[in-house]
């Protein structure tokens, strides 16, 4: 039996210190994905709390992970991040400066760092959403392939191809982006 | 898109990642510098992404204990739940104590090599070799942290070499001290884990025990107790820590206040024989179900003591059986788990045959399935010091059972339909009944997850279908009608190759899907919200903007759409008159007059990727005209 199955295994039987194990592992770096995709902490914190009770209730019903523990978490994390979205695209919400610009708390550093990384995060919005998964996961998470492969499903090729692609057009959407502010 | 220059992209984005760069790239591979350079740089304005703010610490503490919480809800069976009467019930399973002298009697269950490197620990420990960062660091250790153990064992092995036994007592009533308060503490930080604790019971208040006046355990329902919880006696204590409290999992209580090092030195068998008299042992299990054992999820919680020298996620349980009630004092066992699987012969009382080998089968084991003669049975064993084969785990294949269908988890493109039920799904058949769940708009170009079962080595049907995006690979347009039909339209933008504006025509596919708003007119402007899919680009959304006919007013306002109205378009799925003699392009940009000056309503989000080259982004456009297109 593997280690991964052994895993399962145990925090299916309910081993409070290997799911603690789990949440420690695995928190903070669930957080930052969802936090390099949103942009926004309490949001980030929020759905990373809903990652881990997603992924309890699916290894009650034996429904976890497979193979990869850390991949089936980010596929989670994911999903609820493409929901979430999905769900806020229904009502209007602040734009994301505006956000920015009311948290008054931190320093000048970290939010022109943040809009830097906002900028490219709504350059990313223009990929496709394989595209954005492989240029988050492998920019920002610093994922291998290999890794980046298994959380998408998808062979090692595939995962080189859509990087390039990914890279074009964001490369092309932050282009556009610039002509425009100049 | 060339393989090969997928492959030195991503040598070079290694490259970079190991701290290359740009410009070393760009020497390596001078034939392909151009595409390089761009997309490299990429890489630093994708790496912004990086910036974070961290988790609040008391967010990840919160969402933690709001976790472990909701576990504690999902498995009730299996997390204790306190405030109810303490109940003296079956022996426990073997403390640290017993362990110990397992360890230096017939065995510690665990791997030979961990016992080696005890041994080895030991005596590095003993000559003063092992006093190192590690053993250093781990003196501010708490239970729940990784040096913990080796703090443990540190204090076992100096209680094991320490010979003069009024030092030995003093020093293991020291430990007993210190582990009690180190369990305090790493409890109040919400620290998770599971212990063996040592102290005398100096109050028993409803569920609670003090050990030692100030630590509290509570004892739940599932606590197994062997003694008389009474003040004053020692007591040996599996505790875990659960939402800031001690839960006991197994109490053992002694006559008296032997301690620790006592017991240790004491050669007889463990302190829970001593204390008190072993049950009766049940009769071993038989063919009817409910005389059968089932499984507890002891020896789970068992298998992550951290009490061991190296974690390991190795099931312990097939190790940590205590000697079976057929056992005779003095058996043994040896390392290892042995595993045979084979029809079973015969069902005897206390034994069965599997595969013409004899199993002993103890209260202990644990059987799933329904025995039966003949039928097929994995057994996992422990083999005794006299030979003979103590199953630990049986496992009883069901007769005749048809193989479970296998589970298939399918995430992709959809990429077409065929016929009624079948859809084709990043290039695999999916077929999709009445009893398939759909959560979203299932249509051609969206992402979706597929959870199913296989059906055929080629097809799956599917339980779920969940539309994670409707449209995977979106692609607006901004530009004119060239030509429009029922089945496909050619719109014409103006795009940039090599720095020159050329006119380039690409044709929209047109189906059941496409919303088409106010009919369209050769050389209106349009915006096309199409979905790609491999090289075709399906249209969602068709805005043609409205030609004037009269004097336009100051504002614009888009009416209600009419329904789809389309002049047939000659059937051919193939692109009509393909211009193949571009004509040299001109210096200056080609300036497409706008038909209009009304400002585009489109009522979505600025959509600043059209197709700048074509097949840039993935494929070619389907119908080409590569030569500038004089101004209308």
């Amino acid at each position: 039996m593997s280690e991964t199955q052994v895993r399962f295994e145990q925090a299916g039987q309910y081993d409070p210190v290997v799911l603690a194990e789990i949440y420690d592992e695995y928190s903070v770096k669930i957080y930052n994905y969802i936090y390099h995709k949103t942009g926004d902490r309490s949001l980030a914190e929020d759905l990373m709390a809903d990652v881990f009770l997603r992924a309890l209730e699916a290894i009650q019903d034996d429904k976890g992970w497979t193979s990869s523990l850390q991949g089936w978490l980010y596929r989670i994390a994911h999903n609820l991040v493409v929901d979430h979205y999905r769900r806020q695209s229904k009502r209007e919400g602040p734009p994301l400066n505006e956000r920015i610009a009311a948290t008054d708390d931190r320093s000048v550093k970290i939010a022109e760092r943040i809009l830097s990384g906002a900028k490219v995060r709504s350059a990313l919005e223009h990929l496709t959403e394989e595209q954005q998964q492989v240029i988050v996961l492998k920019f920002a998470e610093d994922l291998s392939n290999r890794e980046v492969a298994e959380i998408l499903g998808k062979t090692e090729g595939a995962v080189k191809a859509l990087q390039h692609r990914g890279l074009a057009a964001l490369r092309r959407v932050l282009n556009v982006e610039e002509e425009r502010q100049v | 898109m060339s393989s090969d220059f997928v492959d030195i992209l991503d040598e070079c984005l290694d490259r970079l990642r190991a701290g290359d760069s740009i410009e070393a790239c760009l020497t390596r591979y001078p034939g392909y510098a151009d595409e390089l350079e761009p997309l490299l740089e990429t890489v630093h304005f994708a790496q912004a992404l990086r910036a974070t703010e961290p988790p609040r610490p008391e967010a990840l503490a919160r969402e933690r204990n709001l976790f472990l919480t909701e576990a504690a809800r999902l498995w009730p069976q299996e997390a204790a739940l306190p405030a109810a009467p303490v109940r003296p019930v079956q022996p426990p399973q073997p403390t640290l104590l017993e362990r110990i002298q397992e360890f230096f009697t017939v065995g510690w269950p665990v791997p030979a090599w961990a016992r080696a490197a005890v041994v080895v620990v030991a005596v590095l420990l003993v000559f003063g070799a092992i006093s190192g960062v590690a053993v250093q660091a781990s003196e501010t250790s708490l239970p729940g942290e990784s040096l913990y153990t080796l703090k443990q064992l540190t204090r076992q092995l100096q209680l094991l070499a320490t010979l003069d036994p009024v030092e030995r007592e003093e020093k293991a009533k020291q430990f007993q001290a210190a582990e009690r308060q180190e369990v305090q503490q790493a409890t109040e930080r919400g620290r998770v884990f599971r212990e063996d604790i040592t102290g005398v019971i100096t109050d028993v208040r409803g569920d609670t025990l003090v050990l030692e006046g100030d630590l509290l355990v509570t004892v739940a329902p599932s606590t197994l107790i062997t003694g008389e919880l009474e003040r004053g006696h020692l007591a040996i204590l599996q505790v875990r820590s659960e939402g800031g409290r001690l839960i006991a999992e197994n109490v053992h209580v002694g006559a008296g206040t032997q301690s620790l090092a006592a017991l240790v030195n004491t050669p007889t068998p463990t302190v829970a024989a001593s204390a008190t008299p072993m049950p009766t042992p049940t009769q071993a299990p038989t063919n009817t179900a409910t005389e059968r054992p089932t499984r507890t999820p002891q020896p789970t919680r068992r298998a992550t003591s951290t009490r061991e020298p190296t974690k390991t996620y190795t099931p312990k349980p097939t190790f940590t059986s205590t000697l079976p009630p057929t056992a005779t004092p003095g058996v043994g066992f040896e390392l290892g788990v042995y595993e045979l699987a084979g029809p079973i012969d015969a069902i005897r009382s206390g034994s069965w045959v599997v595969n013409g080998v004899e199993i002993l089968v103890t209260s202990n084991t644990i059987i799933n399935g329904e025995p039966a003669v003949g039928r097929r049975a994995h057994v996992r064993a422990n083999r005794r010091s006299d030979g003979k084969l103590v199953a630990v785990e049986i496992s009883v294949e069901k007769a005749d059972t048809p193989e479970p269908p296998e589970e298939v988890q399918l995430s992709g493109v959809v990429e077409k339909r065929e016929g009624d039920d079948v859809w084709i799904i990043a290039g695999t058949k999916v077929r999709v009944d009445g009893d398939t769940h759909v959560d979203g708009d299932l249509k051609i170009g969206a992402f979706v997850d597929v959870d199913g079962v296989r059906e055929s080595s080629s097809t799956i049907r599917a339980l779920k279908i969940t539309v994670v995006e409707v449209c995977a690979d979106p692609v607006p347009f901004q530009g004119r009608i060239v030509s429009f039909g029922s089945n496909a339209w050619v719109i014409e933008i103006e795009t940039i190759v090599d720095g020159e504006t050329v006119l380039v025509q690409y044709r929209i596919l047109i189906d059941s899907d496409t919303t088409i708003e106010n009919s369209p007119v050769e050389g209106a402007d349009v915006q096309v919200d199409t979905c790609r899919i491999g090289d075709e680009y399906h249209a969602r959304f068709i805005y043609v903007v409205p030609t004037p006919t009269v004097p336009p007013t100051s504002t614009f306002t888009p009416t209600v759409p009419p329904p789809v109205s389309v002049t047939p378009e000659p059937p051919t799925n193939t692109p009509t008159a393909v211009t193949t003699t571009p004509e040299p392009p001109t210096s200056t940009p080609t300036v497409k007059p706008s038909p209009t000056n009304t400002p585009v309503p489109i009522p979505r989000t600025p959509t600043p990727t059209p197709p700048t080259q074509p097949g840039s982004n993935g494929g070619p456009p389907v119908l080409v005209t590569a030569s500038p297109m004089p101004g209308a």
